[in-house]
């Protein structure tokens, strides 16, 4: 690590043990997907709290998908979120599509909008997947930038969310937590931390997340990520396709004491059950919330297949 | 391009370069990662950190093979009757072709198969001729076009918070409707086809048995009612009356452009035209 990103990281050290002292508290949500429409559509009482949805799925969507989310943003809050603001790429800002987010907004108005720490593509390609940051101070200050550029054209503070990664560059001179710790002082952006996310990383390279989670900055998280992944060979692959495992519901427990109440949104996009299924697995997240007992799953937890590819392939 | 692109590289540029290239270049994985060392001048040794567990190799595997995977679903998501039509592994070796060829550069998978059809037409044989052998290729191309579209008019502009009046084919009605404007709904699109592709599309969403059908050029309407795709058979005049009203005109002054028009016949076909959204009165 260089000296001056080893300054920053006792910057980034305190930055974490600042208590949430986060308003904005939506309460336990689920990602909003088309297969659920009718079941939501036909919902008198809606089970959940509030929905997250793709923004890049209603973007340039005017047919039943905009007419749900219409109804859906009079009745509860939605949260956008993004996979293609690109914010790590070395490519210029794509405006045209930052434009068409900040529409979207003006329609939705969403509590929040959010991304990931990661890069889509470069000279102009989108690879749809959420593809890892190399941690140097390099990155650091270029996506400082860009975060700094996105808030100031949205008007508002953006969430950026911790990605999956199967890979670490060697060319690496901060951890994610230090990095985002660092990020959060330079920009004042806010965070939406995937607890499985930091459990699937963590596991593909052999750190400890309760350091993760001890090191993260509390005050800055407005929301959480559950999910489902699966163990494919040596990794754990981030697929939301299968029930939240225990380990995550016990790392969620361990934040939760950190955080105090953070926004919840369960996560479920490949396999899909019915919206009352992923709606009982979130309610899981209210029982341990509540400090009450949640029915665990069998020891043989984590699905395990010879291949997997990672999400989001969302509609 | 690519070397300009290296010029004065910053090591975010050059890391980002690597991994992408690894990523879109063809072949297998061993050509990929020689193509991205040639081209980002990297090599898997110098750039990914490994475990004894798990090999940088199996790491970048995992990026590699789950880029074409996810692309590849999605394809299927878009076209599941030319999918059911070909046979999966087919479709599969001309979905990676596509995805090979054309890169994404859309922010929305919504539009990763847009040129789709437009690739299975390019990549047909030259010198095809013989009647089985042309329909072997240009069927896929058609029916490819076809969920497209339908897959376009799903997203557009419809007519749904449009004031609907319910037509009838009254007396008063045709009177009155000649002088009327009408403009074609947002939505509409219009097909000209060589095969009949409607009706293998409906045979295959009702798992009927499909044989190849003969070729018989026909015009298919796509457009949207309640938030569902509607699809006709229309004819000739049909299709240029359409045509015509793509801005908002009067139905006499849109007629002048439709040959063999038989003005009994389009009085007739307009409520239709009306209850399943062709057209509107626009505001």
């Amino acid at each position: 690590m260089s000296s001056s990103a080893s300054s920053k990281q006792g910057a980034a050290d305190s930055a974490a043990s600042e208590l949430n002292e986060n308003t904005d508290y939506l309460g336990f949500g689920v990602g909003l997907r088309s297969q659920h429409f009718p079941e939501i559509m036909a919902c008198e009482n809606l089970p959940v709290d509030w929905f997250e949805i793709i923004s890049e799925n209603f973007i340039d969507n005017h047919g039943y998908g905009r007419k749900v989310l219409k109804e859906l943003r009079s009745r509860c809050p939605i949260v956008m979120h993004g996979v293609s603001l690109n914010l790590g790429s070395s490519d210029p800002l794509n405006w045209e599509y930052l434009q068409k987010l900040k529409e979207l907004a003006e329609f939705v108005q969403p509590s929040w909008i959010s991304d990931h720490l990661c890069w889509t593509g470069i000279l102009g390609h989108n690879t749809h997947d959420l593809l890892p940051m190399p941690l140097t101070e390099e990155s650091l200050n270029h996506v400082s930038e860009r975060v700094l550029q996105v808030q100031t054209f949205l008007g508002q503070p953006i969430l950026l969310e911790n990605p999956s990664t199967y890979l670490e560059f060697r060319q690496n001179e901060l951890s994610e937590w230090e990095f985002l710790s660092l990020l959060v002082k330079k920009t004042d952006c806010l965070l939406l931390l995937d607890v499985n996310n930091v459990f699937v990383s963590s596991f593909n390279h052999g750190y400890n997340p309760l350091e993760y989670l001890r090191n993260i900055p509390h005050s800055s998280i407005q929301q959480v990520h559950l999910a489902g992944p699966t163990r494919a060979g040596n990794c754990l692959v981030d697929t939301h396709d299968q029930p939240v495992p225990d380990q995550v519901w016990e790392l969620y427990k361990v934040l939760l004491e950190k955080t105090g109440p953070v926004s919840t949104l369960l996560e479920w996009d490949a396999n899909i059950p019915s919206f009352f299924e992923v709606v009982a697995e979130l309610n899981k997240a209210r029982l341990i919330f509540d400090g009450r007992p949640y029915q665990r799953l069998e020891s043989s937890d984590i699905k395990k297949v010879p291949n997997a590819f990672s999400s989001p392939v969302v509609r | 391009m690519k070397e300009s692109c290296l010029k004065n590289d910053s090591q975010l540029r050059q890391l980002q370069y690597w991994l992408q290239e690894v990523l879109i270049n063809r072949g297998n994985l061993y050509q990929k990662l020689l193509g991205a060392e040639h081209q980002a001048n990297l090599t898997l040794e110098e750039t990914i950190k490994e475990t004894e567990l798990f090999p940088a190799i199996e790491r970048i595997n995992i990026y590699a093979s789950g880029y074409i995977a996810r692309l590849v679903e999605a394809l299927k998501a878009e076209y599941p009757l030319l999918c059911k039509f070909m046979g999966v592994e087919v479709f599969e070796g001309f979905a990676k072709a596509y995805i090979v060829t054309h890169p994404s550069r859309y922010s929305s998978l919504y539009k990763l198969g847009a040129k789709f059809p437009e690739f299975l037409e390019e990549t047909q044989p030259k010198g095809a001729n013989c009647p089985d052998q042309v329909a072997l290729f240009q069927i896929p191309a058609e029916l490819a076009l076809y969920e497209r579209t339908q897959a376009e008019v799903l997203l557009d502009h419809g007519l749904e918070e449009h004031p609907h009046y319910t037509s009838e084919t009254s007396i008063a009605f045709l009177t009155t409707i000649h002088s009327e404007t009408l403009q074609t709904s947002p939505c509409l699109r219009v097909l000209k086809m060589e095969y009949p592709i409607r009706s293998l599309a409906i045979s295959l969403r009702l798992n009927d048995t499909v044989t190849t059908p003969q070729r018989a050029k026909n015009w298919v309407a796509l457009t949207r009612k309640d938030y569902k795709v509607v699809s006709l058979q229309i004819c000739d005049w049909q299709a240029e009356l359409l045509e015509a009203l793509k801005s908002p005109t009067p139905l006499y002054r849109a007629l002048e452009n439709v040959k063999f028009s038989n003005m009994a016949e389009v009085l007739l076909w307009l409520p239709t035209a009306l209850d399943f959204g062709l057209v509107y009165y626009p505001k």
